[in-house]
């Protein structure tokens, strides 16, 4: 019978792993993702949770040990956080190279220096390259169905890839939402058991991940990054699968709110955007013809889903929740991939970036209006001023300073 | 100031390759001629290597690129055909790639002791120069090391090396380090460079030796996923017959108690070993080695206490007549 | 049916040929001539038998194993990082765990083994090695020492010894002994402070039936174990490779290296010599020492000498205090 209850994104996540059956944990605390790990320690306790709960002595070592148990033929799930997403960052090659469909959950935040707990994308953004699948959440009820979704692209002997989900420090991962959860017998209808084709197994021996020459490399990289031209087609049709087996509406790759006929419009993922669509509904009352777009999979990157969601704009807000010191576009990490899916259009929309909910600062519905301003001069003025403004800090925007 | 030498080709580069094992002082051979090219013999010169982990019985190679001072070298490319080949270990012959590439007037130099021709050398070029010097024969005598007998021979092989340049930075190499092995790197230097025979009537093939690249054994559709090798124990297939450097031990099966030390301290299984009769005196029989996996370590012989295994010089040939298949089954 | 505890009992072997004569560790591996390491992993294979998996950290026994896409082991085998061997493998364990106990596997628990080298185990892996240790998983963590970094071409590591020379502690002018620390004691580091380890031992490829038997008896307790394993590198402490017993030997007839089993807060030394030999004996034999002056071996031999003192071991001469040169 399906339930309905008010669970944060961290506790929403855990019923998640609990009804995918994990079996293998790894844990070691840092805020704010504990939580998760906290839920699924009392599940294992009660005899909720069949898994073996091992405790980690840091984040590398959380990697390492669900990179041994998945290798081994268990379904191994293990988390972080801002820095410790970082720590680990030696073994998240080996893992997507090695072609280990394990998950992390990452309730994110920003990086040191200097300690702040407050959500920031810039930990889990920094690791995108690694060819591990990522995505954000926007609600609990997304951070939930995200952690079966991607168990069931990442363990799809098409795809095999690990995954990154996603969830906005303390804005989804501590505040209540309405969450339904499905029946056991739903997910055990969607997600089959884990099986990797070649485990550590005494009774089939193999080799894992041996000393290669230089030409030998390449192939293995070229596989990997065919793994990630594959994964699209795998996400369509799990997520089509999903909503229909759970009565979801999921768009696979982005979701578009008010974007027929739309001049302006913001391009945003995870927690704001909820905030975003709201400041979509003000804006529209006030006869702005605004829109938006929502990113659901950061990898694979929707090139073509982007390109035509965005083509529908003349002017485009970049919403960065992360930074690139030294970029192209010397902001965020966002705008590089926006413009280069735009790239091929023959009209394309004007783009600038906007630094906005870094640091766990609240994106309030006056930066967004401030940013609906800017998106309109520009359409008028037929370019961008700028390609990057630091929202609340720019000299002529009175909503903060 | 150095005093330019003219290379033999007018207008391109001298290019040399060195096909080594390790251990045996390729890359410093190397090293110490592109030192004597550039800093005295007036020339444009770059050296580098190829290997992977730095261990005796990798594959080597040493490339030397030579040009005329007023030339830049902008590639650091492999020697892919080379004027001049320098084989450090005769063992190497048996791999193709050793000669590929070969320009049909190039010259051919290789470690053996004298009156050995291998078979394999008619796959050179009919009108390539073949010299044979016994670097090994000659190191030991002198206590040095083969590299430097062949940093001779290639200097007496062409005029346009100033000998006494080359010598000098080989001993300037060591100088620093081991001064105690200076005299005793000259002299095999300069053996090196009177005591090589020229063979006549060697190479049986016709003009420039195609080039050889490496092709790896799987493609981005078939290598297995995630590098996993789906075959355990493939290395049995490997042939290490030329990481030996000189010896190897002779098994002598007449004195053998068949107690098993050998095989106790025996790093990688060469010791082929069988049930005994029926109602016999052993369990188990020691039927031989196979040198194929035997790097020459000779522990098998300290540790044998009846003598049934003894240390003997490697000639060409003998490790093949006396080997015992390990896997007759699986290896042909 | 599945266990998910073992339950396996691996017999000691008392004569040479009851030594068994499968081989999982089969050759065509590309190690140097006469490689300790090389050693110790066939010996150490065959104790194990083939319901083993074993995590190889990278090192020596990986590069040279491992080389090229090709592949010595015949049990499974999987890389991991120099920093994470311990942790890698507790997940293999931690799987294991709860595979056999939900059925999805058949058989017995089986042996898992770290084969990590001395960075791998108290330098970059000291970590991961200690909380595996800590939270008692039931894995055989063994060090083989070879008392440097090798692979990467010589270089010191916690375990090289006092006035050994490397490639980032060469002897000179300034610093004529070469490396001038003095090493860290793998064994005594997990007994110190682990209280789900019930066995630690050390062994030597001087003694490869002790050493097939250590290991045996240590995949045979359930929990956490480890193996100290004295490998000579003939290629990094420079000596003629057909002498590796010899000088591992040496080690421990002059006490540089120590045979003990460990078990349950008893100690059992073991190949004790009557006499000890003085060090000038073992660092005569390798190349690594020929730098070193009167000064300082008589400290190294005060090292010793201190260590065995520590250890109960009676010590024909009183040793005078390491800081008196």
């Amino acid at each position: 019978m399906a339930k309905e209850m008010q669970l944060s994104g961290c506790a929403a996540f855990a019923q998640a792993a609990k009804m995918a059956q994990v079996e293998v944990i790894c844990s070691y605390p840092i805020r704010p993702y504990t939580a998760i790990m906290m839920e699924l320690a009392k599940m294992v306790a009660n005899g909720e949770l069949d898994a073996e709960f091992v405790h980690g002595e840091g984040e590398h070592a959380q990697l390492s040990v669900v990179l041994g148990a998945a290798a081994a033929g268990a379904r191994a799930l293990t988390g972080s956080s801002g820095v410790g997403v970082t720590y680990a960052f030696e073994v998240y090659s080996p893992i997507a190279g090695g072609r280990i469909p394990l998950q992390m959950a990452i309730a994110d935040r920003a990086l040191d220096p200097p300690g702040d707990f407050g959500s920031e994308h810039t930990d889990a953004m920094s690791c995108r390259d690694q060819g591990w699948l990522m995505g954000w959440a926007e609600n609990p009820q997304e951070a939930f169905d995200n952690c079966l979704i991607n168990y069931r692209v990442g363990e799809d002997h098409r795809v095999l890839l690990p995954q990154f989900v996603c969830q906005d420090g303390y804005f989804v991962s501590h505040i209540p939402g309405l969450v339904t959860l499905p029946e056991q017998k739903q997910v055990d209808e969607f997600l089959p058991p884990y099986s990797l084709p070649h485990p550590l197994d005494p009774k089939r021996p193999v080799s894992h991940g041996p000393q290669i020459r230089p030409d030998q490399g390449t192939v293995m990289d070229m596989q990997r990054a065919q793994a990630m031209l594959d994964a699209p087609a795998v996400i369509k049709e799990v997520v089509d699968n999903f909503n229909r087996i759970f009565g979801r509406k999921y768009s696979p790759f982005v979701e578009e709110y008010m974007t027929d006929d739309a001049e302006i419009g913001f391009f945003i993922q995870g927690a704001h955007t909820m905030t975003a669509r709201h400041a979509v509904n003000h804006l529209r009352s006030k006869g702005v013809k605004a829109g938006l777009v929502k990113l659901r999979f950061v990898r694979p990157w929707p090139t073509q889903e982007v390109a035509e969601a965005l083509s529908k704009f003349k002017a485009v807000g970049v919403v960065e929740t992360s930074t690139s010191y030294g970029g192209a576009m010397r902001g965020g990490n966002l705008l590089h991939e926006v413009r280069a899916s735009l790239y091929e259009l023959p009209q394309r929309p004007l783009t600038t970036s906007f630094m906005a909910g870094l640091g766990g600062e609240m994106v309030p519905l006056k930066d967004f209006y401030y940013m609906a301003e800017i998106l309109s001069k520009a359409v008028q003025e037929s370019k961008t001023r700028k390609t990057v403004y630091w929202v609340g800090f720019e000299a002529e925007d009175k909503t903060k300073h | 100031m150095s005093q330019t030498v003219s290379l033999p080709n007018a207008g391109r580069f001298f290019e040399i390759r060195f096909e080594s094992i390790g251990g045996l002082g390729a890359h410093a051979a190397g090293q110490v001629l592109a030192t004597a090219a550039v800093l005295k013999m007036g020339l444009n010169g770059a050296h580098f290597s190829s290997y992977g982990s730095e261990k005796k019985g990798s594959l080597v190679r040493s490339f030397v690129r030579l040009g005329p001072a007023d030339r830049p070298i902008r590639t650091s490319a492999p020697v892919e055909k080379p004027n001049a080949v320098v084989v450090f270990h005769a063992a190497l012959l048996h791999n193709p790639a050793t000669f590929a590439g070969l320009y049909k007037d190039a010259t051919f130099i290789y470690n053996a002791p004298p009156r050995s021709s291998p078979e394999e050398l008619a796959a050179l070029p009919s009108t390539v120069r073949t010299i044979r010097v016994d670097a090994l024969g000659i190191a030991v005598k002198e206590q040095s090391r083969p590299n430097a007998v062949l940093l001779g021979t290639l200097c007496g092989a062409f005029p346009f090396l100033d000998t006494g340049k080359v010598l000098d930075a080989l001993s300037e190499e060591f100088a620093g380090k081991h001064p105690e092995v200076i005299a005793s790197n000259e002299r095999a230097f300069r053996r090196g460079a009177a005591e090589f025979e020229t063979l006549k009537n060697v190479g049986r093939a016709k003009g420039d030796l195609p080039i050889a690249r490496a092709e790896p054994a799987w493609g981005y559709e078939t290598q297995p996923i995630g590098g996993i090798i789906p075959e355990p124990g493939n290395t049995i297939w490997n042939d290490l017959s030329a990481s030996r450097t000189g010896s190897l031990p002779a098994f002598n099966r007449e004195n053998c108690i068949h107690c098993g030390l050998c095989d106790l301290v025996c790093p990688d299984y060469c010791l082929v070993w069988e049930d005994g009769e029926k109602g016999g005196r052993f369990e188990r029989e020691l039927m031989g080695v196979d040198y194929r996996y035997c790097k020459g370590c000779l522990r098998c012989v300290e540790s044998c206490p009846s003598s049934a295994m003894l240390k003997r010089a490697e000639t060409p040939g003998l490790a093949d007549r006396l080997s015992v298949p390990l896997f007759p089954d699986l290896v042909g | 049916m599945a266990v998910a505890v073992k339950t396996q009992k691996l017999p000691p072997i008392k004569l040479i040929r009851n030594v068994p004569k499968e081989e999982y560790y089969v050759p065509g591996h590309r190690t140097c001539a006469g490689c300790g390491p090389a050693l110790q992993y066939k010996l150490v294979a065959k104790a194990a038998g083939p319901n083993t998996i074993f995590v190889g950290p990278t090192g020596c026994m990986y590069v040279a194993n491992a080389s090229y896409l090709c592949t010595p082991y015949t049990v499974p085998w999987m890389h991991s990082q120099i920093t994470n061997g311990g942790a890698v493998a507790s997940g293999i364990e931690a799987a294991y765990k709860v595979l056999l106990r939900k059925g999805k596997r058949e058989g017995e628990m089986p042996n898992i083994i770290v084969m990590a080298g001395d960075g791998g185990t108290v330098d970059i892996g000291l970590q991961a090695m200690s909380a595996m240790m800590y939270r008692g998983h039931d894995v055989l963590f063994i060090c083989y020492d070879n008392e440097a970094y090798t692979n990467t071409g010589i270089q010191t590591s916690p375990t090289t010894p006092y006035g050994a020379n490397t490639t980032f502690t060469p002897p000179g002018k300034e610093i004529p002994e070469g490396k001038t620390l003095f090493p860290k004691d793998p064994p005594q580091l997990v007994i110190g402070g682990h209280p789900a380890v019930k066995y630690v031992a050390t062994a030597s490829v001087a003694y490869p039936v002790d050493l097939i038997n250590k290991v045996r008896k240590a995949l045979n307790v359930v929990g956490p174990t480890f193996l100290h394993i004295h490998c000579p590198c003939p290629k990094g402490w420079k000596f003629d490779e057909a002498k590796t017993v010899e000088v591992a030997r040496m080690a421990i007839e002059t006490g540089m290296w120590n045979m003990y089993e460990w078990e349950n807060g008893e100690y059992r030394h073991q190949f004790k010599p009557k006499k000890y030999k003085p060090v000038s004996e073992y660092l005569k034999l390798q190349g690594r020492f020929a730098h070193l002056q009167e000064a300082h071996i008589a400290k190294l031999q005060a090292f010793v000498d201190t260590k065995l003192k520590t250890h109960g071991i009676p010590v024909e001469v009183p040793a005078p205090s390491p800081r008196a040169h």
